[in-house]
């Protein structure tokens, strides 16, 4: 990123930290400051254009606050990527979708495969009790090999019979075992919290510790409407933005 | 947990009343920790010197108001962090929190000028000028919201020229707002906490926030105002049925 070709006139009536504003904007906007670059550092803003930190902070949370730039703890101010359009009515296909048709590969990495008892805080209200045996089975979502999202499905054995023979790497991208298991996906319920991410998903989706992300819980439901089956995605905050107009269709 | 509660016996603030409110504080300002036991009934009788049903009356009023759980046989706990769904899809908020008991209330911060140049979204419409009104919202004394408000100038000159001290302004303004708008989001993110949002929610340095920028039109698509808003992640969620 230049700093050499932002304009900056003191004699100008226009205050300075909207033109430091503008001047940025304008930048990102003609593709002059690519997504993903990094922003000049206050340093250099005070000593290319001898201006004050308080004119710097006010034109970058000025670019925050629009989502032109992010800041990441410890490593700098970046302009903001491509952001990822989800439907929440799925996660996967929509995904799969949007990273294909900007020219990237969509690929999936398995982490780990556990037999866990039956945690609520973990798992949802599977209405399981306490010695219930549940299969976690945790995966990467990938997009050019840069991770995207963390989730992790979990299966009651109880509801899913010989699921744990089953080959999860062999398993197409998309949502799977609805053909397997039709009856156990009927309906869904979704939850979606804001959170400070664990450090395993921090390492894994290569984000600073503690970082924070969305986290989408969802319940499904056999067709009796009792659940089933709980999966829950993490995602990293930024560079990802919900599907709105389906979200737009629960305002009351 | 120490708890220090100053009676005043002869004031006319009934005595439960001060044993909650004390308690209360307590609670919101984080010196009672979510999960932490209250002192038993029996306890705050002897500690204060006052009788049992005041004590009652006192727990009582506090359960009423969502701030503490009793567990049948176990004591008095101080409940989970308090936790509102879907309070960014309703359009009138105060009113859903009112019917929660949540007794909602709000400070209003500043109200600044601004161009259009200066907030993107804003970009396109025809307005040149703005106003940004900035404010909290809070339930129960506890801050949940930090919203920003971005509105014509024009529509509200008359509004701006009358402000003082005790001017009703906001409700005004909130008024105002023509019920006939048409809501919708323009974004959802999920950020970390910086200096004034850590200020404002109490919270840490970094902790989750919800940032969502939402849009009002009049039916003919004239933009009434817009709305950015942070929604702390300890006390928001959102749940919808899907599919």
């Amino acid at each position: 990123m230049n700093i050499e070709t932002l304009k900056i006139n003191r004699n100008m009536s226009v205050s300075l930290n909207i033109q430091l504003y503008r001047a940025i904007k304008n930048a990102i906007q003609s593709g002059q400051f690519k997504a993903g670059e990094q922003c000049p550092t206050e340093k250099e803003l005070r000593d290319h254009f001898h201006i004050s930190r308080s004119v710097i902070q006010s034109a970058y949370t000025a670019l925050m606050e629009q989502n032109f730039i992010h800041r990441i703890r410890g490593r700098g101010t970046f302009v903001v990527e491509q952001t990822i359009d989800l439907d929440f009515k799925q996660v996967i296909q929509p995904m799969v979708d949007l990273i294909e048709k900007h020219g990237h590969k969509a690929s999936l990495a398995f982490v780990r495969k556990n037999i866990l008892k039956f945690d609520f805080d973990l798992m949802g209200n599977l209405e399981l009790s306490l010695e219930d045996d549940v299969l976690e089975v945790t995966r990467v979502f990938l997009a050019d090999d840069e991770p995207v999202a963390y989730f992790s499905y979990y299966y009651p054995l109880k509801h899913f019979k010989d699921i744990q023979t089953f080959d999860f790497s062999a398993l197409k991208i998309t949502e799977p075992l609805h053909s397997v298991y039709p009856d156990q996906f009927s309906s869904n319920f979704r939850s979606i919290f804001a959170i400070n991410l664990d450090d395993e998903i921090c390492e894994l989706l290569k984000l600073p510790k503690k970082s924070a992300g969305f986290k989408i819980h969802t319940l499904s439901y056999c067709k009796g409407g009792t659940p089933s089956t709980s999966t829950t995605y993490y995602l990293k905050g930024y560079g990802i933005n919900l599907n709105l107009d389906f979200l737009n269709r629960f305002i009351v | 947990m120490k708890l220090n509660i100053e009676l005043n016996k002869l004031s006319d603030t009934p005595l439960y009343v001060q044993i909650k409110d004390a308690i209360k504080n307590a609670i919101l300002d984080g010196r009672y920790l979510d999960q932490a036991k209250l002192p038993t009934e029996e306890i705050l009788c002897s500690i204060y010197s006052i009788s049992r049903p005041v004590v009652q009356r006192a727990y009582q009023a506090l359960m009423d108001e969502g701030l503490v759980t009793r567990h049948q046989g176990k004591g008095t706990y101080v409940n989970r962090q308090m936790v509102l769904t879907n309070l960014m899809f309703r359009k009138e908020d105060e009113k859903y929190l009112n019917q929660l008991h949540l007794s909602p209330s709000s400070r209003l911060m500043v109200i600044e000028k601004i161009h259009k140049d200066e907030f993107v979204t804003l970009v396109n419409e025809k307005h040149e000028m703005y106003y940004a009104l900035k404010r909290i919202l809070y339930a129960n004394l506890m801050p949940i919201v930090y919203e920003i408000f971005y509105f014509p100038q024009t529509m509200f000159e008359d509004f701006i020229d009358n402000i003082h001290e005790n001017s009703d302004f906001e409700q005004q303004f909130l008024n105002a707002q023509s019920p006939n708008t048409i809501q919708q989001f323009t974004q959802m993110n999920v950020i970390e906490s910086d200096e004034t949002l850590s200020t404002i929610f109490n919270i840490q340095k970094g902790d989750a926030v919800f940032k969502v920028g939402m849009s009002y039109r009049f039916e003919d698509h004239r933009l009434c105002h817009y709305k950015l808003a942070y929604y702390p992640g300890k006390h928001h969620q959102i749940d919808m049925k899907a599919d």
